[in-house]
């Protein structure tokens, strides 16, 4: 009987102890992969088409807004939006956004993220929130009221986008067992979030553009309109 | 070359868990400020749930040096795995810790992840609850003794050419009733002893009152009649198939008993 419970008692221990060998040997191998996929970077050359195009749009708002600028009139109710366009400008062209981004650099998740951060805080809080969201209201200027609700559906698709990649990005602690040949067929994650924060900063500069181009229109209101809400014409200058 | 491997494993051991207690133990007391938890407080019981398998581990850890359980100590695959429990462990805490790519590292602004760590705590909680189950196992087994453990000697089969008769002087064929009577008991009086005389008119069944006698002389050399005609045995064939000399004053079997004085 002595021996019976002995012979047990070893079958016991010897598979408790099998079960945590198996499970230590599977959570050190897939912390090595998920940390070697971590350790992953996004090459961005001096050649990105993105950061190209990007910048050729900030250009060419800035020409828009100049010519705009000559040949305004004084009574004019577009005054206040170029004013608030060409702080607009002046976000598109932050620090940490993809504008002052250096090239042929390798980019960490972390490094993506920022990216992503600043689109949140700067442009589309700064520039869309505070300075152009009257547009959505009654105040909207004559000319604009066919523009803005296209402006305002696209802000909030690249909003969404954008949320979607940082929480991705958020949750990159979190993994799964994947072999590098799934990993690089499937999805890379960084590289995808990547493109849609990118993209996201093309789309609002092409939303500005749109709104500035329209201010050299010769569609031009001699009243007047009164501003609500954001910031008065009188401190728009500065 | 595996005891080198089970005493390096075993100390590894023993030196490591306590600062890995100790990490996790930092770890999550931070998570419970920036909750906003009281750790020794109102949410005592679940600090408790995440250190109680260390407590148990160590507790048992010393029972098993200060009590010297070789069974645990000597075991080569629980003293590996324990070590790769350990590995695993401190790879969790290395990570939350240190490990830059993880974003949520950076946002929460403690410098740690708690979200990869929460993640881990379960795991971690049973492979030191199996380890611990598993050293206890051991222990309970190491206190069972089985008198099968004593090896056994390796039986040989008598070969004819090798049998030899024994000699007639140090033994008596009993018969079934004889056989019976002769049986001797497992415990022994050793203080016993017994004034044998000497009848002149000896009987071949006088010696049935007298088992104590042949048992009082044999007792200390552990024989009875059976025992005694296997060491003649083995003594006469050498079980390790060498050939051996004949040295009839060296073989000679020890005089345990005297049927006819």
């Amino acid at each position: 009987m002595k021996k019976f419970l002995k012979e047990y008692l070893n079958l016991f221990a010897y598979a408790a102890l099998g079960l945590v060998f198996v499970i230590t040997s599977f959570y050190l191998l897939i912390n090595y992969y998920h940390s070697k996929e971590l350790e992953k970077r996004y090459y961005v050359s001096d050649t990105d088409s993105s950061y190209i195009s990007y910048k050729n749009k900030i250009e060419e708002i800035k020409n828009t807004l100049d010519t705009y600028n000559k040949n305004r009139n004084k009574n004019t109710s577009y005054l206040s939006l170029y004013t608030r366009l060409s702080t607009c400008k002046d976000v598109l062209e932050t620090d940490g956004g993809l504008a002052k981004m250096e090239t042929n650099k390798y980019y960490s998740p972390y490094d993506v993220y920022k990216l992503g951060q600043t689109f949140q805080g700067k442009l589309i809080n700064t520039c869309w929130v505070v300075q152009l969201s009257y547009l959505t209201t009654d105040a909207v200027p004559k000319g604009y009221e066919e523009v803005v609700p296209f402006a305002e559906r696209e802000i909030e698709i690249m909003g969404d986008r954008v949320s979607y990649a940082l929480e991705e990005l958020e949750n990159n602690g979190s993994y799964f067992f994947s072999t590098g040949i799934t990993s690089a067929t499937i999805r890379n994650y960084l590289r995808s979030d990547y493109i849609a924060i990118v993209k996201s900063y093309n789309d609002f500069a092409d939303v500005i553009l749109n709104l500035s181009k329209k201010l050299n229109t010769k569609e031009e209101v001699k009243e007047e309109s009164t501003v609500s809400g954001g910031v008065s014409d009188d401190q728009d200058i500065q | 070359m595996t005891k080198i491997f089970n005493k390096l494993f075993y100390y590894i051991k023993n030196l490591v868990l306590p600062f890995l207690m100790f990490a996790t133990i930092y770890i999550v007391v931070m998570m419970f400020q920036r909750l906003g938890k009281e750790p020794f407080g109102a949410n005592f019981l679940e600090f408790i749930e995440v250190i109680l398998p260390y407590i148990l581990l160590i507790i048992l850890l010393l029972i098993n040096t200060f009590l010297h359980q070789d069974e645990v100590r000597n075991n080569i695959f629980y003293n590996l795995t324990s070590f790769l429990v350990m590995l695993t462990i401190f790879v969790f805490c290395y990570r939350a810790l240190f490990d830059k790519n993880l974003i949520l590292w950076h946002k929460l602004k403690y410098d740690i992840d708690f979200n990869y760590f929460t993640d881990q705590i379960a795991p971690m909680k049973t492979l030191l609850y199996l380890l611990s189950a598993a050293n206890i196992i051991l222990i309970v087994k190491g206190y069972i003794k089985v008198d099968d453990d004593i090896k056994e000697t390796p039986v040989i089969e008598p070969k004819e050419e090798n049998f030899k008769p024994l000699e007639e002087d140090n033994f008596k064929v009993l018969t079934e009733d004889e056989e019976e009577d002769f049986g001797l008991p497992k415990e022994a009086d050793t203080n016993v002893t017994l004034d044998i005389k000497k009848d002149n008119n000896t009987n071949n069944n006088q010696h049935k009152n007298n088992k104590n006698y042949y048992y009082n002389n044999n007792k200390n050399k552990k024989n009875n009649y059976y025992k005694n005609n296997k060491n003649n045995y083995y003594k006469n064939n050498n079980h390790n198939n060498k050939p051996k000399q004949n040295n009839n004053n060296q073989n000679k079997p020890k005089k345990t008993f005297d049927f006819y004085e």
